[in-house]
C-alpha cells in the first residue's frame, strides 16, 4: 500500500516539476515515472484475444471498470449512421437471463415482431402503399410490441448494479470508440465480471423500437432544437467528403428511424468480438483475482473474424469551404483545418498550439479577444475534432460579445495565428503550455475512473497504454519552431472550413462595447 | 406474492441454464444473485483538525499525502441575496472583477502569469446564498501563492477596465438568455414558484448591470470578507501544525466584523403556490418541448428529510427510478427525464419533474408525469422497491468517502449551515429506518398536484392546442 502511495506521489512530483526545468532532465524523470508505474499495471490477454489491464490503487475499497470497444461512428455504413450509438443504448437492455420474465417465450415474440416490422417496412416503402394493408401491418406490429413488452423487466441490468452501489454507471460513443463504465465497492467486483460478460456475450436487443424513440429525442435535444449542435454537425459534414468522420455520431434522423435489429446484430457480430475489446480495471483489486474471474467469465467469449478496417482517405481540400445556418439565436463562429491523427508526429505540436492559443487566461486568444479587445465571450481552439484515430481537424469555436460582428472575430483569430506563424510567441508561453499538459494528465489520472479510461483508450486504440506517458515525454521535446511549423503547414486558408450561425432576427439589444 | 413469483422466475432461469446448457458457456458460472460478497473493508477515517482564528475564521484541516497538492476552499456567508434591488448583477460582477482585476500588488496580468506558470487555479464566485473562493496549488508553490490569494481577496483593485469587462460579459449573457430552452425554463420556473419579484427569482437586466459602481463592488466585497463570515477548509500534503501557523499569519489580515445581522435573516419567506397553472413560452425554432412541473419544495432541517431522499430515489434515482422507467424506457417519450423534491437550507427548494419530449407528445408526457405522481401518493411503494432504493444508497456510501476532498466538502457544507457535524451520519441512519408506509405519507404530505406550476418552453403552434385541453394556458413573454 505504501509503495503505491510512493509511486503516485513521485509521479505527480515529477510531472509538476518546475515549469522552467530543463527539457532533458524532464525527459529522464518521466521515464523514471513510467518504469515505476509499470509495477502497478498488470496486462494480460485471454486466448480469445480479450485484453485486460489491471491498475492497482488500494487506498479506498472501490474499483472502476471500463470496457473499451474499438467501434464508433467512423465504422458505420452509409444509411446506417448512428448505429453504434444505438447499440450502446441497447447494451443496457439485458441478456437472455437478465431483463426477462421468460426468455423462451420472449424470444418467440421478438422473432415474430421482427418479421412484422420487416413487412411493415416493405409495405410503407412501396411507391403507392395500400392504406388498409399498411394499417393492418402497423397494428400487428404494435400488438406484438406490446406483447413483447410484457416479458420485459425494465432496466434490470442497471438496477442490479445500482442496487449493489454502482457509481458513475453509464456509457458513451464517439466517432472512434464505445465505452461502458461504472465503479463498484471493491467487495462486489465479481458482480461486474458476471454481468459484463453476459452483456457482451449474450445481449438481447429487446425494446429496440421504443429505444429508437429515446434516441430520436436525444437527437432533438442535442441537434435539432439546438442550433449550436447543428453548427457542429454541419462543420463535420462540410469538412469530410469521403471519410466517415463527416457522419454525426448520433446519426442522421432518417437513418435512426429506419435502423433494423438485424443491422444491429450485424454490427454486434462484426465488432463486438473479444480481440476488438479492451477492459481496464482500476482500484482496490488483486490482478491474480482479476485473471481468475476473467478466465471464468470471459473465457467462453468466442473469437470472431478480424473486424474490417476503415480505408477511405479524405482527398485534399484545395480551397476554403464556408457555410452558414440562419437562426433565431445569437451568432456563433466555428472554423476548422484539416490536420492529422494522434500517431502523426505533428499531433503533439498541434496540441501545444491549441494550448498556447486558448488554454487559460494568459493564452493568446483569451488575452487578446476576450480581455483586451473584448470581442468574444468565449473562444477556444482544440486539436483532434471530431476524433483522434484518423486524420482529423484543428478547430476554433467562438461566441462573440453582444453587438460584435463575426468578421471581427475572424480577423482577431487571424491576427493571433499570424503571430504564431511569424514566430512571435515566447519560450515562456510554450513552457507554460507544457506545464499545463503535464498537470492536466495528472489530474485525469488522479482517480480510478480517470486511470481506467485513459489507459483503456491508449491500449485499445493504439495498442499500448504506455503511450500516455511516452506522448508526454515527446511533448516536452516540441520546440517553438515546431509549433510555428505546424501552424504554417496546416492552418492555411485553402485548408479551412468556416461555419457561421447567423442571427436572422434584427438584434434589438446591441449595447456598446 | 410478487416476491414469490420473482424467485420462481429466477429458479426457472437457473434450471434452463443448467439443463439446456447455454450455448457459449462451457464452464459453469454462477448466477449473479448467487454471488457472495465479503463485507466492505473498513474505510480510512481521516482526522480533521479544526480551530478558529482570532478574527473568527473557522478552519478545518485534512492532511492527505498522496499527491503533493494543497487545496484551500473558502465559504463566505454572502451572496446575491444581499444585493439590493436595482443592483442585480453586482455579485456576479464582483466575483468576476476580483479574479480578473487582481490586487494592486498582483494586478490581473501578473496574477494570471504567476498562477498559470505553476499550473495553479484561483477562483472566486458568488451564488445566491454563498460565496466561494478557492486555491489549488502544488505544495511547493503554496508558500508563495497563499499571500497572493489572500491579497486578492482582501485588497481587490477593481480596475475600471475589468469592471467594464465583467459588465460586458454579463450583458452578453443577458443578450443570449433566450437562446436555450433549458435556461429559459429554469428562469421562468423560479418565477412561477417563488414569485416574479422574489429575491430568489430575480435576474440581472441591462439597467441593473449598468448601475453597478466601483464603490458598490468594494462595499459588497468588504462586507463579505469578514472573519465572522468565513469558513475555510484546507486539504492536501501539509503538516497541520505548520499549516495552522501559516493560516494564522496570512488570514489575520481580515477584520473580524460584527454579527449585527444574522445571515439567516436575509432570507424572506416564500408563500405556497395557491393554484395550479399552465404556462407556455413560445420558442418557434424547436421541435421539442422542455417541460417543468412542480411547486415550492422544502427545508433541509425538516425531520422528514431522510424519507424525502428515499422518495427521490424511488422517483428518479439513476436508471432505477420510476420516471426513467415509465417515461423513458417503456414509453420512449424522453431522453432526459429528471425530478426531485429539493431542499435548501436558508430558503425553500423546489419540487420539480422535468423532461424534454417532441412537440407532439407534450400533453401526453405531462399527463404521464402527473399519473406517476398520483400513483406514488395513492399506492406508495412496496418492500422490493424500497429495498432497491435503500440498497442503492447504502452500498454506494463508500463513494462518499472516496477522496479527502469529498470529505472536506461535506464538512464545510454542514458547517456553513451551522448543522451538527454528525448530520450525514444521522441521514444515513434515518434512511435505514425509512419504512414502506413512510413513502406514501411524505408523497401525500409534501407534493400537491393541485398546486402544480406546469411550464412548457416549446413551439406554440404545435403545443398550445394540446395544452388548452389541460386547462387555461398563460402565455409567458420572454424578457428582451
Amino acid at each position: 500500500m505504501k509503495k503505491i502511495l510512493f509511486v503516485i506521489t513521485v509521479f505527480v512530483g515529477v510531472l509538476f516539476y518546475s515549469p522552467f526545468s530543463q527539457v532533458s532532465s524532464c525527459k529522464a524523470e518521466v521515464t523514471d515515472y513510467l518504469q515505476m508505474f509499470e509495477d502497478k499495471v498488470t496486462e494480460f490477454t485471454l486466448e480469445n484475444g480479450l485484453n485486460f489491464l489491471v491498475i492497482e490503487r488500494h487506498q479506498v475499497p472501490i474499483v472502476s471498470f471500463v470496457t473499451f470497444v474499438d467501434v464508433g461512428s467512423v465504422n458505420e455504413k452509409t444509411g446506417q449512421t448512428g448505429i453504434s450509438h444505438m447499440l450502446e443504448h441497447m447494451a443496457f437492455k439485458g441478456t437472455k437471463r437478465i431483463g426477462t420474465r421468460n426468455w423462451e417465450k420472449e424470444k418467440q415474440v421478438l422473432q415474430e415482431m421482427e418479421q412484422a416490422y420487416k413487412e411493415l417496412k416493405r409495405e410503407s416503402s412501396k411507391s403507392d402503399p395500400d392504406s388498409e394493408k399498411l394499417k393492418a401491418k402497423r397494428n400487428r406490429f404494435q400488438k406484438l410490441k406490446k406483447k413483447a413488452g410484457n416479458f420485459v423487466k425494465p432496466n434490470e441490468f442497471s438496477k442490479i448494479l445500482e442496487k449493489n452501489g454502482a457509481n458513475n454507471l453509464n456509457a458513451g460513443t464517439t466517432t472512434d470508440a464505445t465505452l461502458y463504465f461504472n465503479s463498484l465497492p471493491a467487495n462486489r467486483a465479481e458482480l461486474w465480471f458476471n454481468l459484463e460478460s453476459d452483456r457482451l456475450m449474450n445481449p438481447v436487443f429487446r425494446e429496440f423500437y421504443t429505444e429508437k424513440d429515446v434516441v430520436l429525442e436525444e437527437r432533438r435535444m442535442r441537434v435539432e432544437s439546438n442550433p449550436t449542435g447543428k453548427l457542429i454537425e454541419r462543420l463535420q459534414a462540410m469538412a469530410y467528403l469521403a471519410h466517415p468522420y463527416g457522419q454525426p455520431v448520433i446519426g442522421w434522423r432518417s437513418d435512426i428511424e429506419l435502423l433494423t435489429k438485424s443491422q444491429l446484430r450485424e454490427l454486434y457480430n462484426t465488432y463486438y468480438v473479444p480481440q476488438n475489446i479492451t477492459i481496464a480495471v482500476a482500484g482496490d483489486i488483486n490482478p491474480e483475482q482479476v485473471k481468475k474471474w476473467a478466465k471464468l467469465y470471459f473465457g467462453p467469449f468466442e473469437k470472431g473474424p478480424e473486424p474490417p478496417k476503415v480505408t477511405v482517405e479524405e482527398p485534399e481540400q484545395e480551397g476554403r469551404r464556408s457555410f452558414k445556418i440562419n437562426s433565431m439565436r445569437k451568432p456563433v463562429y466555428v472554423r476548422a483545418y484539416h490536420a492529422v491523427n494522434q500517431d502523426n508526429p505533428d499531433f503533439l505540436a498541434l496540441d501545444l498550439l491549441a494550448s498556447v492559443l486558448s488554454r487559460g487566461r494568459t493564452s493568446l486568444l483569451y488575452s487578446s479577444l476576450v480581455q483586451e479587445k473584448r470581442l468574444a465571450a468565449k473562444i477556444s481552439a482544440f486539436n483532434g475534432f471530431p476524433g483522434t484515430k484518423f486524420p482529423s481537424l484543428f478547430a476554433f469555436f467562438a461566441v462573440p460579445n453582444a453587438g460584435v460582428e463575426l468578421s471581427e472575430i475572424a480577423e482577431g483569430i487571424d491576427k493571433q495565428l499570424q503571430k504564431v506563424k511569424d514566430g512571435e510567441i515566447t519560450a515562456e508561453e510554450v513552457e507554460r503550455a507544457k506545464t499545463k499538459a503535464r498537470a492536466s494528465l495528472v489530474r485525469r489520472l488522479d482517480s480510478n475512473m480517470g486511470l481506467a479510461k485513459t489507459f483503456a483508450k491508449a491500449q485499445g486504440q493504439r495498442g499500448d497504454w504506455k503511450k500516455v506517458f511516452t506522448d508526454l515525454e515527446k511533448l516536452q521535446k516540441v520546440s517553438l519552431e515546431d509549433i510555428q511549423k505546424v501552424a504554417e503547414e496546416y492552418l492555411s486558408k485553402e485548408n479551412s472550413i468556416v461555419g457561421k450561425l447567423v442571427n436572422i432576427k434584427p438584434d434589438q439589444n446591441i449595447l456598446g462595447r | 406474492m410478487k416476491q414469490n413469483k420473482i424467485i420462481k422466475y429466477i429458479l426457472m432461469c437457473a434450471v434452463f441454464l443448467i439443463f439446456s446448457g447455454c450455448a457459449a458457456q462451457t464452464q459453469k458460472t454462477p448466477q449473479y444473485d448467487q454471488l457472495e460478497f465479503s463485507s466492505v473493508k473498513e474505510l480510512p477515517k481521516p482526522e480533521t483538525e479544526s480551530f478558529t482564528l482570532g478574527n473568527g475564521i473557522k478552519c478545518f484541516l485534512l492532511e492527505d499525502h498522496e499527491l503533493p497538492l494543497i487545496k484551500v476552499k473558502l465559504r463566505i456567508r454572502s451572496g446575491k441575496v444581499e444585493v439590493p434591488e436595482g443592483k442585480e448583477g453586482l455579485a456576479e460582477i464582483a466575483g468576476d472583477a476580483m479574479r480578473s482585476g487582481g490586487s494592486s500588488k498582483y494586478p490581473g496580468k501578473k496574477l494570471n502569469r504567476i498562477l498559470e506558470n505553476n499550473a495553479a487555479n484561483l477562483n472566486i464566485s458568488f451564488g445566491l446564498s454563498s460565496g466561494k473562493a478557492g486555491l489549488n496549488v502544488l505544495k511547493k508553490d503554496f508558500p508563495e501563492l497563499l499571500p497572493v490569494f489572500v491579497d486578492v481577496l482582501k485588497n481587490p483593485a477593481f480596475p475600471e477596465e475589468k469592471i467594464g469587462l465583467a459588465k460586458q460579459r454579463l450583458n452578453t449573457r443577458i443578450s443570449r438568455r433566450n437562446d436555450g430552452q433549458q435556461e429559459i425554463a429554469l428562469r421562468k420556473f423560479k418565477k412561477l414558484v417563488y414569485g416574479k419579484e422574489s429575491v430568489y427569482s430575480r435576474v440581472p437586466e441591462y439597467e441593473t448591470v449598468e448601475s453597478v459602481t466601483k464603490s458598490d463592488l468594494k462595499g459588497f466585497q468588504q462586507a463579505a470578507f469578514k472573519g465572522q463570515k468565513m469558513i475555510m477548509g484546507v486539504v492536501g500534503d501539509f503538516d497541520s501544525q505548520d499549516m495552522k501557523k501559516k493560516l494564522q499569519r496570512a488570514f489575520s489580515a481580515f477584520p473580524a466584523g460584527s454579527e449585527d445581522k444574522e445571515f439567516k435573516d436575509e432570507f424572506p419567506q416564500v408563500e405556497d403556490n395557491r393554484e395550479k397553472t399552465i404556462n407556455l413560452v413560445d420558442k418557434s425554432d424547436v421541435n421539442q418541448s422542455f417541460i417543468l412541473i412542480g411547486h415550492k419544495g422544502g427545508i433541509r432541517t425538516n425531520p422528514d428529510y431522510a424519507k424525502l431522499q428515499v422518495m427521490n430515489k424511488i422517483l428518479s434515482g439513476g436508471f432505477s427510478g420510476r420516471l426513467f422507467e415509465n417515461i423513458r424506457t417503456k414509453q420512449g417519450l424522453a431522453y432526459s427525464v429528471f425530478g426531485r423534491y429539493g431542499c435548501n437550507y436558508y430558503y425553500p427548494g423546489t419540487f420539480f419533474v422535468g423532461l424534454e419530449t417532441k412537440s407532439a407528445s407534450t400533453k401526453k408526457a405531462i399527463q404521464k408525469v402527473q399519473r406517476e405522481i398520483k400513483r406514488l401518493q395513492k399506492n406508495g411503494t412496496d418492500s422490493e422497491e424500497l429495498e432497491q432504493a435503500k440498497s442503492q444508497f447504502n452500498n454506494s456510501l463508500v463513494f462518499k468517502y472516496s477522496s479527502s476532498e469529498k470529505i472536506m466538502s461535506r464538512l464545510l457544507h454542514y458547517e456553513y449551515r451551522n448543522m451538527p457535524k454528525d448530520s450525514f451520519q444521522k441521514l444515513v441512519q434515518g434512511i435505514r429506518e425509512v419504512s414502506v408506509s413512510d413513502i406514501q405519507e411524505v408523497a401525500e404530505q409534501y407534493i400537491d398536484p393541485e398546486r402544480f406550476q406546469i411550464l412548457v418552453v416549446g413551439k406554440k403552434s404545435k403545443v398550445y392546442p394540446q395544452l388548452q385541453k389541460l386547462g387555461k394556458v398563460n402565455m409567458l413573454e420572454l424578457e428582451p
